[in-house]
């Protein structure tokens, strides 16, 4: 490098410096906003998913289990979907036949737009005939063409977590 | 870097008036220049989402040119793309963020559409042409007329499209106003049941399509009226 660059070499590390600054002083600024809006959403579609307002704190998860008493079970679950994790949240009815799926919401994903919105819509579309479904009925689902990766994971994960052993005896809490 | 004829930019290209007006009409990034075209499709699906945007827009192309215009003879020429870049990409992830904290409803619907504010070449091109060679103040001009345009091309597509599409204008105001917007909602005369394809993809490129050859239309009549 010609000794003449040096100069601007220096400048363009400082104008580096200076955005980071900038930046860090934004996200100290917005932190605290942030999370609140991201926990209320949060409870938001815990409430949605449960069926009736609740509070984050009031679910005590167990390797990814919660009980719902008197006989549902609250189930979270990451799926390696196309484009990254797709995170989920879930009520599930305990019977004597299997688990059921009850509610599913999406809580998270990298999904692309336009294709796979239809994980933004629980009430239409694919997500909609979830409901009722056990594990084996999962399995035999049809997926998505054009979100064929994006289904396959879901229901996959969805299967996965209605068939673990633990469900079935979760303890309900007085 | 201009390509509008002379004929049309009315007034007086160098005096400040000029160099305001000419970002909204003249050089009107939108529907002149074509530029930015990516956003403007995507989010004009309702005036919420397309004026959402073109604050934010508007934030970013004032930060961007202030400052690049301010670090004008600091910035080397051999690096001074990667440095508009980055300058660029600071103040879109301050909107990003600010918008997270405080319109959330609204992050959630266009948060996608703001992030990539950093590749609208309508913000490069304005700092590459304008603000890299001018003063702060004649920068700061520049940058309040284009983003004026963009912001007038956004809300008229999304204002058409959410009037043809839904029959209703000013919807969900209240995600970016406030509360106190939530009435701000008119509900257009007669039965309009919404035509679906107005808010879909589609119906964005037939609507600005429309929507431009109207504008090219008027700028052609404007010619004739002035003379040969």
């Amino acid at each position: 490098m010609s000794e003449r660059r040096w100069p601007g070499v220096l400048a363009f590390v400082g104008l580096t410096a200076a955005c980071a600054a900038v930046l860090a002083g934004v996200a100290a600024l917005t932190e605290a906003p942030i999370e609140e809006n991201r926990a209320r959403r949060f409870e938001q579609t815990l409430t949605a998913v449960t069926g009736s307002a609740r509070l984050a704190a009031d679910v005590v998860w167990q390797d990814d289990l919660a009980p719902l008493c008197p006989d549902r079970a609250l189930l979270r679950g990451t799926a390696a979907g196309y484009g990254g994790n797709i995170v989920w949240l879930a009520a599930a009815r305990l019977g004597d036949a299997g688990p059921v799926l009850e509610r599913v919401r999406i809580t998270a994903h990298q999904e692309t737009p336009g294709i796979a919105d239809f994980l933004d819509r629980p009430e239409s579309g694919w997500l909609a005939q979830l409901p009722g479904l056990g594990s084996a009925e999962l399995a035999a689902l049809d997926t998505v063409s054009g979100a064929t990766i994006t289904t396959r994971a879901l229901k996959r994960d969805l299967a996965r977590a209605l068939a673990r052993p633990g469900l079935d005896d979760l303890a309900c809490a007085p | 870097m201009s390509r509008t004829p002379a004929s049309t930019a009315a007034p007086e290209a160098g005096t400040p008036i000029g160099v305001l007006t000419a970002g909204v009409a003249a050089r009107n990034p939108a529907w002149i220049q074509l530029l930015g075209l990516c956003p403007l499709l995507a989010v004009s699906s309702s005036a919420v989402t397309a004026l959402a945007l073109a604050l934010a827009s508007a934030g970013v192309l004032v930060g961007s040119n202030v400052t690049i215009s301010m670090l004008r003879r600091l910035i080397p020429d051999f690096a001074r793309l990667p440095a508009f870049v980055l300058i660029v990409a600071t103040f879109t992830t301050c909107a990003v963020l600010l918008m997270e904290a405080y319109a959330f409803e609204l992050y959630l619907r266009i948060a996608l559409f703001v992030q990539i504010i950093v590749t609208n070449c309508m913000i490069l091109g304005r700092a590459e042409a304008f603000a890299s060679r001018r003063p702060v103040w004649p920068s700061l001009l520049d940058a309040l007329g284009t983003a004026a345009g963009f912001a007038l091309a956004l809300v008229s597509l999304g204002l058409v499209r959410e009037a043809v599409g839904r029959g209703t204008v000013f919807a969900d105001m209240d995600m970016l106003f406030g509360p106190g917007a939530a009435g701000w909602t008119i509900t257009l005369p007669g039965d309009w049941p919404g035509l679906l394809i107005a808010t879909l993809p589609p119906g964005a490129f037939i609507i600005a399509g429309l929507l431009l050859g109207l504008g090219n239309a008027a700028v052609r009549a404007r010619r004739r009226n002035a003379g040969p």
